[in-house]
């Protein structure tokens, strides 16, 4: 199992962003890419800020993983939390679009093609929920 | 409430406050013609993360700021998702577009009080105007 968020749990999220017939239907005309931002909290054994990176085009991922914060910085779309709110939100414990209300998912990029497609960034991100994950702070 | 776009700044805004200013603001770039009249005080209401957000007209052009406005005409309730694909449904007419799909999901989620409008009736010119200038379409 990897462990979030590494590069190897990057790779697992594509393997499952591609088989989601949801995502494809959701994102069938989305094009762009997307980076998470999972910021540090030493205490929890994330002792670095942590960029992902999706290449994402009509309903497919062509790739990604973790990238340099440049890399990251240039995606055209950057969802940010501490690594903790990424935590709640992979085991089920946040909803996205409420933590994005209540500030807890911040994001950043060209907000009414998010709103547009609101049901395809749900299901990408409810994906992430299907990764089976390791986390730092549980090891 | 705190102020959001269109005024000096006290504190963070909330996720739905910056959510709602950015979105207005992008829309605006976009379409400066979209606007609010004077008496279009509007609140926005996430049941269910429990934040509010108030949209009204201001010397400068609009401003959002957190929380419940008591002077609103119109109120808009409904869940954080639902109130994204009420901003992301096609217009006709500055309402949800019937002959489309995510419209008529809107109209229905709109009959099942999943999305609530207090002065949909009595301030339709309001909610046209505030869909409008939602709307990211």
């Amino acid at each position: 199992m990897p462990t979030f968020p590494t590069d190897a749990w990057f790779q697992a999220f594509i393997v499952s962003i591609n088989g989601s017939d949801e995502y494809r239907a959701a994102a069938a005309d989305w094009e762009g890419d997307i980076a998470f931002l999972v910021q540090a909290e030493p205490d929890v054994h994330v002792p670095d800020d942590v960029w992902g990176y999706l290449d994402l085009w009509h309903g497919t991922c062509r790739g990604g993983g973790v990238v340099d914060r440049g890399a990251g910085e240039r995606a055209a779309y950057v969802l940010s939390a501490p690594y903790t709110r990424w935590k709640d939100i992979l085991l089920g414990e946040l909803d996205p679009i409420k933590g994005m209300m209540q500030g807890k998912l911040k994001v950043r990029g060209d907000l009414p093609t998010i709103v547009r497609y609101v049901r395809a960034a749900n299901e990408l991100v409810r994906l992430t929920g299907e990764v089976e994950t390791v986390f730092p702070d549980e090891v | 409430m705190s102020p959001g776009s269109g005024s000096e700044s006290v504190a963070e805004p909330s996720g739905i406050t910056a959510l709602i200013d950015g979105l207005v603001r992008q829309n605006l770039r976009r379409d400066p013609t979209r606007r609010l009249l004077r008496a279009d005080v509007v609140t926005i209401e996430a049941v269910d993360a429990d934040v509010s957000v108030s949209i009204l007209p201001s010397d400068g052009g609009i401003a959002v700021v957190d929380g419940r406005d008591p002077g609103a005409r119109v109120v808009v309730s409904a869940s954080s998702t639902k109130l994204l694909e009420l901003a992301g449904a096609p217009l006709r007419f500055g309402l949800p577009d019937v002959f489309s799909r995510a419209g008529r999901a809107v109209i229905g989620d709109l009959l099942a009080r999943r999305i609530r409008v207090r002065g949909l009736v009595r301030h339709l010119g309001t909610v046209r105007r505030l869909t409008v200038l939602l709307s990211a379409r």
